[in-house]
């Protein structure tokens, strides 16, 4: 055996003598062994670097989780604001559209309506698709609607917020028209195109080329005084009638904010006028 | 009897005398003589084999047994002090009475330096003064050297050549 396999052994019996020992001491603040407060204060500092790195990690994962909420938070907020932002520019749109409908029908009677924007429009088969906006009234089917200085037309069909409208100028829409002065009563027809046909005049009618015609309510569908048309071209027919051709006041091609009329009802406008 | 058994058993006598040195009738000095002491330093100075050193651990263990309140701490410092004297006697080749007394008193004096070292962890009372360590080692030293002086006297040896001597006669 050499002296150093005797040196280490020895020091390894120092070692179990010693832990041996102190297994045998009462002593401390617990009350326990020396050598369980030995282990204690051996196991004591991994366990808390442990706890503290658990800790430490619960943390960042939570931090983490938070941070990547807060991410999705900002993004959705964010979109909810350029969403925000278009809906105002739109809505701004929408306003200046409305205002600029108002100036056009500021020389028409006093009416009350609902405003809507104009989306989409096709021309070949005279029909509008409007947006009443988020809030609107009830709007009911045959509902006039004016826009761009006149009468653009009525409501066939009601989807939510949106409203489809016959234009005056559809080819089977047609509207009692009158006279300014209330003389010469006729029926203004679509035509599919860009004109309306004036029926129903007869030839001792004393009208002219660039009269306006207005609603004369007759049809039970519009308000009576509102301007319709602008006579274009007038012409003898061999008929009973005369053959003319009015263009619409209000442009369906052109309008963008239209006006949803609420008390549509001629007979309760007429009514409210005799009284 | 075995030469092992024999040596136990005797060491066992020497911790009894040991004991019976502490009790109070007799001289509270007398306490401070280590017994056991011959039997870790004989060994490395009589030259005998190496695994003679672990000799010193039963020894402890047994003084911890008589002497000391937890057992292990005894085992230590027995062993420390002849590892001492192992180491010592491996660099000096002197033999005779004096590194006898040296070898007990050098023993002495670690043996009480590493109880108390190993006392200090575990917290308990019993430290030594350095007055009590000297005399100790002293004592220590003068009951090692006498008991080489005894071997070297061989008094076995000397009563029967007297014997011997008286029957020629």
């Amino acid at each position: 055996m050499t002296r150093r396999t005797l040196l280490f052994r020895t020091l390894v019996l120092w070692a179990f003598f010693e832990i041996i020992a102190a297994a045998q001491v009462r002593g401390g603040p617990s009350g326990g062994t020396i050598l369980s407060s030995w282990v204690r204060a051996l196991i004591t500092p991994p366990i808390t670097a442990v706890e503290g790195m658990t800790h430490s990690m619960n943390n960042f994962v939570a931090g983490f989780r938070s941070s990547r909420a807060l991410a999705w938070e900002n993004q959705r907020l964010t979109n909810e604001m350029e969403t925000l932002k278009n809906r105002n520019a739109t809505l701004l749109t929408d306003l200046q559209a409305t205002l600029q409908a108002a100036e056009n029908l500021r020389d028409l009677p006093l009416f009350s309506g609902t405003p809507a924007r104009c989306l989409y429009r096709d021309v070949g088969r005279g029909l509008l698709l409007v947006s009443l906006g988020p809030g609107a009234p009830t709007i009911d089917r045959d509902t006039p609607v004016l826009g761009g200085g006149g009468v653009v037309g009525r409501v066939i069909r009601i989807e939510n917020q949106d409203c489809w409208i016959e234009s005056l100028t559809h080819a089977a829409a047609a509207i009692a028209v009158t006279t300014s002065d209330g003389l010469t009563h006729g029926l203004a027809e679509g035509t599919g195109g860009p004109t309306l046909e004036i029926r129903f005049v007869s030839h001792r009618a004393s009208l002219t080329v660039g009269q306006e015609l207005v609603t004369s309510g007759a049809d039970g569908i519009y308000l009576p005084g509102f301007p319709v048309a602008t006579i274009t071209s007038i012409r003898e027919s061999d008929g009973p009638f005369l053959e003319i051709t009015a263009h619409p006041v209000a442009d369906p091609t052109t309008v963008q904010s239209v006006w949803l009329l609420h008390d549509h009802n001629p007979t309760e406008g007429i009514a409210q006028e005799d009284s | 009897m075995k030469k092992g058994l024999k040596v136990f058993a005797l060491v066992a006598v020497t911790l009894i005398v040991q004991r019976l040195l502490g009790h109070p009738r007799i001289l509270p000095l007398a306490t401070a003589f280590l017994l056991p002491m011959p039997w870790i330093i004989g060994p490395p100075l009589l030259g005998f084999d190496r695994r003679w050193y672990w000799l010193s651990f039963p020894i402890g263990l047994g003084w911890d047994l008589f002497f000391e309140p937890i057992v292990g701490i005894g085992a230590i410092a027995w062993s420390a002090a002849a590892l001492m004297i192992w180491t010592g006697t491996s660099i000096a080749a002197e033999r005779r009475t004096c590194a006898w007394f040296a070898a007990g008193a050098g023993g002495a004096v670690v043996f009480w330096l590493i109880r108390s070292i190993c006392f200090l962890p575990l917290d308990l009372p019993g430290t030594p003064t350095w007055s009590w360590i000297g005399i100790s080692a002293l004592l220590t030293g003068v009951w090692c050297a006498a008991v080489h002086t005894v071997m070297v006297l061989d008094l076995p040896a000397r009563w029967r050549q007297r014997q011997a001597r008286r029957l020629r006669l």
